[in-house]
Formats: structure tokens, C-alpha cells, sequence
């Protein structure tokens, strides 16, 4: 893969990577920071990269492990999702819907990490299941299971009701999840 | 390579925010919430278009300025940065 190649790809999922890394770290400079370190890394070792295998699930995987690694290192540091998603919080409505979205935001920072994890990479990056497994380190059925969880404890957060759905998904996003619904 | 990366390499200068394929493929007119103001959207849809929301939002973003440099270094010559 030649340096254009590669950088093409990474700019085809970089709001992907930028969002990844905001349901991590939460404030957005320091998420942005961690999308410049994995870029950083990927470059780096690109020649590692196996041909026919997923890049985006590659580069997340970088994100990721390069985010916890850092985690560790700074063991006092305390997560910040509030940081992005509580403050980028509109401070006047604009539209109708900016309201919505701000209750959403609220709701969705109070999910726990893997939670927020599953949803940003299922439901907003619209990866598959088996790509966000590989990424997280965990298996299929247990990604499924947090995205269940996720939802229905946004549901809870935002006042819906289960029963508004007329699907029952089993446990899993609904089918349109794949499509690029979620 | 896909050809769509080929002709994205062509029109990438200056224009990185912007055009993430990502954004594109994902772009605000195919991600429209199917749920209007005559009809509430359910539950998971409603979840689903604040998750699209989100995305966009961040799409809608200027990239840093360090980010956006990084990016602009990685010329033709598989320069690797440091």
C-alpha cells in the first residue's frame, strides 16, 4: 500500500476516528490528539497492515489501544465525557431539534464507556458487529449484548418506551442498523 | 485501491475536512431522519438520528491545525512523519 493509498484511507474514516475517540476521551482536543497519535502510529507501521483485512477496524484498534495505553500511564486521569458531550451543548436553542440533540448528548454521556463505545462504533461509524468486536477484543455476542443494553438504557434516559418499537430485536440493533440506520 | 480513493487523492488538498468519503457516504441528504415533525420517529430511530447527528456535527468540524498539517505531509513520496 503506497503512501497515497494510505492516507486516503485514513481520511475516509477520520470523522469515524474523530468520533471514536470523542465517546473515549471526551473532551475533543484531547480526542483530537488521539486521532493525530494513532495516525502517527499507523503511518509508522503501515508496512504491518495485512492487505484484504479491514482498515478501519485496523486504525480503531490502533485508537483504542493507543487510548488505554495512555489511560494507564496517566492512572489519576479520570474520564471527561461530559468535557465533549456535555460541552458542546448548544447555549440557545437554534431549532426545534437542537434540543433533542442536547438530551440526547446529556443521556448519552451518562452511559458507561463500553456503552458509549459500542454505540459510537455501531450505531454512528456503522460498523459491523463483528468489526466493533474485533476492535474492542471481545466477542460478537458481547457487543450485541452492550448495544442492547446501550439502547435500552438511553430509552430509560430519554423517556421513550420499549414499546414505541414495533420490532423486537432480540437483543441486537434493528436490522437497519447494517444499512447504515444506526 | 478503490478507484474512488484514487480520484479522492486527486482533490485532497485543502479540502480534508470536507471530504471525508465517510462524510459522503454519510452525507446529510442519505442520513436524513426518516422520522419528521408530523411523525414522531420511534424510539431507536429517534436514538439512531441523534447518533447521525453527532457524526455530522463532528464532520461539520474544521479539522486542528495539527491534524490537518499531519495530514498535508504525507506527500506522494511516503514521506513518514516523526
Amino acid at each position: 500500500m503506497t503512501a497515497n493509498e494510505f492516507k486516503a484511507a485514513l481520511i475516509e474514516h477520520l470523522t469515524s476516528l474523530r468520533a471514536f475517540a470523542r465517546s473515549l476521551a471526551g473532551d475533543a482536543t484531547r480526542a483530537d490528539d488521539l486521532v493525530q497519535d494513532a495516525i502517527v502510529r499507523a503511518l509508522n507501521n503501515r508496512d504491518k497492515f495485512e492487505p484484504g483485512s479491514s482498515m478501519r477496524a485496523w486504525l480503531f484498534t490502533i485508537l483504542r489501544n493507543h487510548y488505554f495505553s495512555e489511560l494507564r500511564k496517566r492512572k489519576r486521569e479520570v474520564e471527561d465525557v461530559d468535557g465533549y458531550f456535555a460541552g458542546t451543548l448548544a447555549s440557545k436553542p437554534t431549532q426545534p431539534s437542537s434540543a433533542d440533540l442536547e438530551d440526547f448528548k446529556r443521556a448519552f454521556a451518562k452511559l458507561s464507556p463500553d456503552h458509549r463505545e459500542v454505540l459510537t462504533l455501531v450505531g454512528m461509524s456503522a460498523l459491523s458487529y463483528e468489526e466493533a468486536a474485533e476492535i474492542c477484543g471481545c466477542a460478537v455476542g458481547t457487543v450485541k449484548s452492550r448495544v442492547n443494553r446501550a439502547r435500552k438504557q438511553l430509552h430509560l434516559l430519554l423517556g421513550l418506551s420499549e414499546e414505541e418499537d414495533a420490532v423486537d430485536t432480540g437483543g441486537a440493533l434493528p436490522a437497519s442498523a447494517h444499512a447504515g440506520m444506526w | 485501491m478503490s478507484s474512488q480513493m484514487q480520484s479522492h487523492r486527486s482533490s485532497e488538498q485543502g479540502r480534508i475536512a470536507e471530504m471525508s468519503k465517510d462524510d459522503k457516504r454519510r452525507g446529510a441528504g442519505s442520513r436524513l431522519p426518516r422520522g419528521t415533525a408530523a411523525t414522531p420517529p420511534r424510539g431507536d430511530e429517534l436514538i439512531a438520528r441523534n447518533l447521525r447527528m453527532v457524526y455530522d456535527e463532528i464532520a461539520a468540524e474544521p479539522l486542528p491545525p495539527d491534524l490537518a498539517a499531519l495530514l498535508m505531509r504525507l506527500d506522494d513520496q511516503g514521506e513518514k512523519p516523526s
